[in-house]
């Protein structure tokens, strides 16, 4: 504004004109775009509630899948399809294979494969999750090849549809891509590999023992521990002996932990020397889940460390190993509370917590 | 001419470029931020819905609510607070020596019984007075403490956190049911993340049920009304602009997610800053690149956090003017980091945005307003470039809130009826008209306290959430 | 003929379920959350209770908590609809004196199974 000339003026109004129309493009714009898609949202809504009885009836086995084709117009058999995965996600296999003849004769089958041959990853992870709902074993064959596609979110819709379908042989190679770097693409195809069960733990097991430094091993370990794979419990011992990695090793504790096989005691006291204070605070954890007292003299031990994880998680897991071992807890702390003038230290209030975390009525802790 | 009326027209030249410059850097940021709105979109729409819950592989997370007096909202935040979907989570409610029932109501409400628990992250913190347990909420905890303050509430909560996230809340707000699955996802996707931060919505208007939003509305006064629109700008402009380039200085003390070992470490939150929440993640942003690490500070715009905020100006006035000191505090503890490469964006970018935008901002805003109309008074400039730069400056001001409104709809659709969105419209063109200046007004008020070293926190008066009728 | 009530907020599922549980001579009523659902109970008087666990307003476990602390209502065999996976859920059911539980996605032909057996 320090030079007044009418150019910068002129600049400056013209400035403000389009401004003010943009501004009123904007609004135009968002007020139109919430018109057509209540309009949209509206008419799928009709579109559906007409349909919805007589697919209703369809599911609840009232009608047969030929009476209710007949009854469906053509105009309609996208609206159809949409409704009718609704119902196969929400009800089981019977429903779904009821279903598979409505899909096929209603070319959803087709319009499908055009989804996972798509160039947009979502439309692909689209048509693979539908191909799951829709009931179909012999659709295995098109989802085969999105198992190797580039992005997780196919991988793991075509990994759980396969799964949805009965089929199992892919395993493999779903386990190969738990190497990924990203921890949350890894833990999706955790959760899908773990929907397999049992049928999975060869491959888990394999995976671990050809590349016991790779990434998803830590996974591969959780996996198994959560599926309390007992027969893997020896592959276990392998990276939790030979591994790099603290977290691999911390992994394997916990996997050990869940098996609660009666080896894995001697090789979790084993780790109770691992130079990782986390592998040590995994292995204490694990010991306290099994319970076996016979460990006790070596947590004992850990008592005296510096760690507060460890000293924590050694009392805990001491308070864990039946009765005997409590009344040898109860007895350290009296002899640590006689002994110990003024403020309690770390490991006397640990213990009180562990032994008993509720007080009396009106005895607070003060800090 | 004469030697004021140089100065005068100077000042006005230096606040015309300032507003240009200001405003072409709000135009990048816009931009930046759909794009990243839209990417986002892709994530949410298309990807299937996450069932993080039942892997049982992700990190545990500690809850720490500080409460100071809220004894009228406390036992509705702690029920939201366990309503949230996680596999697991613990509940620490620390009690900052407050005055009225706070923790009676909690003891009487929930059975709570007094129980030991040994600080394993030791901060320096005021003494604790007492915790409490009980067994039939068995991820509650509740600690009392003499009064120090939220960042020193914070800091016993860290204290005695068993787990390898902390989210912070404040005990009015009400977390969306799924808003932790989503904001952990940047710690899954990247183990080097430090901190996120989720998207704060305000709750006065809205309807809420045993700890949930049930149905979303506008409040009926004007100033929570003028509050939706800057929170939504400040959330889909501010937060998501800055979060693709890495300089991400502000998480909402009101909804933060936090690895526990990297604040244990940085020492915690400091209770000598006014503005604890942003100087946290400044200071994180600071020792990181100091120690040579790779870190990551993200925003996740879904989760959504619900806050009660102040409905009188009075109230809403003292909140501004803590907030400034705050941001103040920050800058100046941290001026170190101002124009060095080693910080990167943090430093080369959004410090240099918070001297000259924020804390100076309202300064030259203000004083245009007075100043221009002295020029043009006095015959320097005419009054119709007075209107026409009067005019861009609010046109300006209503575009920003606009875009806002325009990537709600884009994205999350809040506000469902016509009437909402008209009104948010609305809200865009008049908050230019007096409560921009008032928001101004305040901050202005926030430098002159902090130059006479007040650093008192505004009370905020609670009326309680509104129930669903 | 006896008398189920169905509380789940999902109508599609609700559908199926009174279509069967109708087809094999039962009375149904349905319940869209857990407020109605309790009110419900107190207003029909069913035989048994098809009870979600996550429904708004109020959850399963909410309402179940709520029957069993009323006398008349402590025998009241109550089905849960617990989503997969969640053996916490299942347990946490138990605890709170579900008599049974269905695992989502389930067969229509299970549940009217498992509401037999339950009434016999």
């Amino acid at each position: 504004m320090a030079d007044n000339t009418p150019v910068a003026l002129e600049v400056a109004l013209l400035a403000v004109y389009s401004l003010a129309i943009l501004l009123l493009i904007m609004v135009a714009y968002t007020i139109l775009h919430r018109f057509l898609s209540l309009w949209q949202e509206g008419y799928a809504a009709r579109r559906r509630a007409r349909l919805e009885e007589a697919v209703a009836m369809l599911v609840a086995e009232e009608t047969d899948p030929v009476r209710f084709l007949r009854q469906l117009p053509r105009a309609d058999y996208t609206y159809a399809e949409e409704l009718l995965l609704e119902y196969a996600a929400k009800f089981g296999p019977e429903v779904r294979s009821r279903l598979a003849p409505v899909f096929d004769a209603t070319g959803a089958l087709q319009r499908n494969r055009r989804r996972t041959r798509s160039r947009k990853w979502w439309r692909r992870a689209d048509g693979a999750r539908r191909f799951g709902l829709m009931g179909d074993a012999n659709v295995s064959r098109f989802l085969r090849p999105l198992l190797r596609d580039g992005n997780v979110e196919v991988r793991m819709a075509a990994g759980r549809s396969l799964l949805e379908l009965g089929a199992t042989d892919w395993i493999d190679d779903l386990v190969q891509t738990l190497a990924d770097p990203n921890l949350l693409s890894t833990l999706r195809i955790a959760d899908v590999i773990l929907g397999a069960g049992a049928q999975a733990v060869p491959s888990l097991v394999d995976f671990i023992s050809a590349n016991p430094g790779a990434r998803g091993v830590t996974t591969a370990l959780e996996i198994l521990g959560d599926m309390r794979a007992v027969a893997a419990s020896p592959v276990i011992a392998g990276p939790l002996q030979t591994s790099s990695s603290a977290d691999v090793r911390a992994a394997a504790c916990r996997a050990l932990g869940r098996l609660e096989t009666p080896d894995a005691v001697e090789l979790l006291v084993s780790a109770l020397d691992d130079e990782a204070w986390e592998v040590r605070a995994q292995a204490l954890r694990a010991l306290g889940r099994i319970g076996d007292p016979t460990a006790a003299p070596a947590v004992f031990r850990l008592l005296a460390g510096e760690n507060p994880w460890v000293i924590f998680n050694a009392a805990t897991a001491l308070a864990a190993m039946g009765p005997d071992v409590h009344l040898q807890l109860e007895e350290a702390y009296r002899r640590r509370l006689a002994t110990e003038a003024g403020a309690p230290s770390m490991l006397t209030r640990v213990l009180g917590e562990v032994l008993s975390p509720y007080l009396p009525e009106g005895q607070v802790t003060v800090v | 001419m004469t030697w004021w009326s140089t100065i005068v027209l100077g000042y006005n030249g230096l606040i015309f470029s300032y507003f240009i410059f200001v405003d072409t850097f709000y135009v990048v940021m816009t931009l930046l931020a759909f794009k990243a709105i839209l990417t986002h979109l892709i994530h949410t729409r298309h990807v299937t819905p996450y069932r993080l819950y039942q892997s049982g592989m992700t990190p545990p997370i500690s809850i720490l609510m500080p409460a100071y007096n809220e004894a009228a909202t406390i036992v509705e935040c702690v029920r939201s607070m366990s309503l949230v979907r996680y596999p697991e989570t613990e509940i620490i409610v620390i009690n900052d020596g407050s005055k009225d029932a706070t923790l009676q109501t909690l003891v009487d409400t929930f059975g709570l019984k007094p129980v030991q628990r040994t600080p394993l992250r030791p901060l320096s913190h005021k003494p604790i007075r007492g915790t409490y347990a009980s067994p039939n909420y068995p991820n509650l905890l509740v600690v009392d403490k003499v009064n120090g303050g939220k960042a020193d509430a914070l800091n016993v909560g860290i204290s005695l956190s068993r787990c390898p996230l902390f989210c912070a809340v404040d005990a009015d707000s009400l977390l969306q049911e799924d808003a932790l699955e989503r904001v952990v996802q940047p710690f899954l996707q990247n183990p080097r993340t430090v901190a996120t931060g989720g998207f704060i919505r305000v709750v006065n208007g809205c309807a809420v049920h045993a700890g949930r939003v049930i149905k979303v509305g506008l409040p009926r006064n004007l100033v929570a009304l003028f509050q939706i629109v800057e929170y939504l700008r400040a959330f889909y402009l501010g937060r998501m602009g800055w979060n693709p380039t890495g300089g991400l200085l502000i998480i909402s003390g009101a909804f933060g997610l936090f690895k526990t070992q990297a604040v244990a470490e940085v020492g915690g939150y400091l209770t000598s800053s006014v503005g604890e929440d942003m100087e946290l993640v400044v200071r994180l942003h600071r020792q990181m690149a100091e120690r040579g690490q790779e870190y990551e500070v993200a925003f996740v715009p879904d989760p959504v956090c619900w806050t009660e905020v102040p409905e009188s100006t009075k109230v809403l006035g003292r909140q501004r003017d803590r907030w400034h000191r705050g941001l103040l505090d920050t800058l100046i503890r941290h001026r170190g980091m101002l124009f060095r490469r080693r910080y990167k964006a943090a430093g080369m970018a959004a410090m240099p945005y918070f001297w000259l935008v924020e804390v100076f901002g309202p300064v030259i805003e203000l004083s245009g307003y007075v100043l221009i109309p002295v020029a043009a008074w006095l015959g320097l400039i005419n009054w119709f470039a007075f209107q026409v730069f009067l005019a861009l400056s609010i046109l300006f001001g209503i575009l920003l809130s606009v875009s806002a409104v325009l990537a709600e709809e884009l994205s999350f659709r809040r506000y469902r009826s016509y009437g909402q969105l008209l009104a948010l419209f609305g809200i865009a063109v008049l908050e230019n008209l007096g409560y921009r200046q008032l928001t101004g007004w305040w901050r202005l008020r926030g430098i002159y306290t902090f130059l006479k070293g007040g650093h008192q926190w505004g009370e905020m008066t609670r009326k309680g959430f509104s129930k669903a009728s | 003929m006896p008398k189920v009530l169905i509380v789940e907020d999902d109508p599609q599922i609700a559908r199926i379920v009174q279509i069967k549980l109708t087809n094999n001579g039962f009375t149904v009523i349905h319940a869209p959350d857990g407020g109605a659902g309790l009110a419900a109970v107190r207003e029909h008087r069913p035989d048994l209770v098809l009870l979600d666990v996550m429904m708004p307003v109020m959850d399963g476990y909410q309402v179940l908590r709520s029957l069993r602390a009323e006398p008349e209502f402590a025998k009241l065999p109550v089905i849960m609809l617990t989503a997969k996976g969640q053996e916490r859920d299942i347990l946490h059911g138990f605890k709170d004196g579900a008599t049974d539980y269905v695992v989502k996605p389930f067969s229509p032909a299970e549940v009217v199974a498992r509401v037999q057996r339950a009434l016999r």
